[in-house]
């Protein structure tokens, strides 16, 4: 039997996607403005889901165990540039120096998840502004060890890496050895011209190692922990009564989480060729988060079609805005504004919806049961 | 309490092992992936007081990555991966006879080495042509030289890319 659409339905799909429905819009208005052409958006886009596609899917696991978006991916960002800093320091290059970085990175990265998880234990319910000010925490901490430690009690001792006055490292890391190493290993180039130019080109390895986690993230949700989780995600009370040792999952997936950010940020970090030393990591937990968000993902729900719904998205409009605000006002800065506040904008909006649709929620539940209540009185 | 035969269980010794595999992958990469930096130098230069002149002409290869030639006064940076390597030298003398040294295998031990070509071809121990080559720092800006300056109060909120 068809079941009809009604208005009410209508209503409900465009609550429940209006995020992604205002970004398909934006961008279909700045599209024809900023008069690029298809391929060069496509290429962009590619080098985007490329580039982002690791650090965003990190953030799937805290929200699968409701502990909402998990602005602490910052603490695995920082895990991944201080593997970074050190293989730079030692001149191991290219697959070989990413793959030492994760494995540096790796301890640090489950510590400091660790760390964050047993905070967000002890405050249950606030989850996300908590994370939020451990990112900023945990910031000035790398700070300290990264402008004080290194080089002084750290042995760092290369000159691309630590300052001539011969401690703390340099604002810019160059990580020319390592650009692009996981790309370039196994790529393909489409539609090029007679002499090979142009194109799109494929990075086919990477590519592979975001389906692999992908299929990791689907896998999980199936195992014994990834079912927990879900149940911690559900309701605490009813998963403790049920036997899961609700505390331990819920630091187990901020571990989970704050190691694949910082395997994430390696293969950012490397994609983009430079590591911006004290700021590529506090900026990168905000466009993460905001990714996510446009992708159709709230606080409580996300899935791997937001993941790259959301990059695709928020990307496109990083693209087009500077080019359509040249175009239209002859500026190209009215476009980085507008980059900046709808990021900022969407994150706000998001979280003002999800509360709305909360509230929503509790109040027809309520209503269903003082109807049941009235139909068992009378 | 556990005894210590619930703590040295199975699993104890499982998670011992990966850890252990874990760190010889880390030292295998490191050795693997380790870059030096080797200056071919075709300049004229003096070892332990002896002065050797620049060749006129040279053809150089190290490891198989193809050869070079030189001119006097050149030098050519060589990124090389792993610690023994090899060169081959070719050079001709004033009446242009062509002249082709035996493969001289070498060990990096330094970041940036620099090796002499001339040295090499009057015979030199390869220990007596290689030597560090210390890099002068790349300069860097004011707003380098003092990172802290560039740290807000309130952390970078900028949404710069």
């Amino acid at each position: 039997m068809k079941k009809e659409i009604t208005s009410k339905d209508v209503r409900k799909f465009l609550a429940n996607n209006i995020v992604p429905i205002i970004f398909i819009v934006l961008c279909a208005v700045c599209i024809p403005i900023a008069g690029y052409s298809g391929q060069y958006l496509v290429d962009q886009i590619i080098t985007r889901i490329v580039r982002n596609s690791f650090l965003v899917l990190s953030l799937l696991i805290p929200i699968m165990a409701g502990m909402g978006l998990n602005f602490g991916m910052t603490l695995g960002a920082m895990a991944g540039q201080i593997g970074l800093i050190f293989v730079t320091s030692w001149n191991v290059v290219s697959i070989p120096g990413l793959l030492l970085a994760a494995i540096i990175a790796t301890p640090i990265a489950v510590l400091l998840g660790w760390f964050c998880g047993k905070m967000l234990n002890m405050a249950k319910g606030r989850e996300m502004i908590t994370s939020y000010m451990i990112s900023f925490f945990m910031n000035g901490v790398y700070q300290l060890i990264v402008l004080y430690g290194m080089g002084a009690l750290i042995p760092i001792h290369s000159n691309r890496v630590i300052l001539p006055r011969g401690y703390g490292v340099r604002n810019t890391v160059d990580l020319l050895d390592v650009r692009k190493s996981i790309d370039n290993f196994w790529s393909i180039r489409l539609f090029a011209d007679e002499n090979g130019m142009g194109g799109l080109t494929i990075p086919l390895l990477t590519l592979i190692l975001i389906a692999i986690l992908c299929v990791i993230i689907i896998w999980f949700r199936k195992t014994k922990i990834g079912q927990d989780m879900r149940a911690v995600g559900q309701d605490m009370e009813v998963a403790r009564e049920a036997g899961i040792k609700v505390e331990r999952t819920r630091i187990l997936a901020i571990i989970i989480s704050t190691v694949f950010a910082a395997y994430g940020m390696i293969i950012y970090l490397s994609n983009m060729g430079t590591l911006n030393t004290y700021n590529s990591h506090s900026q990168i937990g905000m466009f993460s988060i905001a990714a996510l968000l446009v992708g159709g993902a709230s606080v409580s729900k996300a899935s791997i079609k937001n993941v790259f719904l959301g990059i695709i998205l928020f990307h496109l409009m990083f693209i087009l805005t500077p080019q359509a605000g040249r175009n239209l006002i002859g500026q190209a800065q009215i476009g980085e504004f507008f980059r900046v506040f709808v990021s900022y904008g969407v994150i706000t909006l998001s979280l003002v919806l999800y509360e709305i649709r909360t509230r929503r929620e509790k109040a027809e539940s309520a209503q269903t049961l003082a109807i049941e209540q009235k139909e068992a009185q009378a | 309490m556990k005894s210590a035969k619930e703590i040295f269980d199975l699993r104890f010794f499982v998670r011992l092992g990966c850890i252990v595999a874990i760190i010889l992958l880390a030292v295998f990469l490191y050795n693997f992936g380790k870059q030096r930096t080797l200056l071919v130098d075709n300049w004229t230069t003096e070892i332990n007081g002896t002065s050797y002149r620049a060749e006129d002409w040279a053809k150089v290869e190290v490891d198989d990555l193809g050869t070079q030639e030189y001119a006097p006064r050149m030098r050519i940076s060589i990124p090389l991966r792993g610690r023994t390597h090899t060169i081959k030298i070719t050079y001709d003398d004033r009446s242009f006879n062509e002249f082709e040294l035996d493969p001289i295998e070498f060990s990096l031990k330094y970041d940036t080495s620099i090796i002499s070509v001339p040295a090499l071809v009057a015979g030199v121990p390869v220990e007596d042509a290689l030597r560090e080559f210390i890099v002068e720092p790349a300069p860097v800006t004011e707003a380098e030289e003092n990172p802290e300056a560039s740290i807000s109060e309130f952390g970078d909120m900028s949404m710069e890319i």
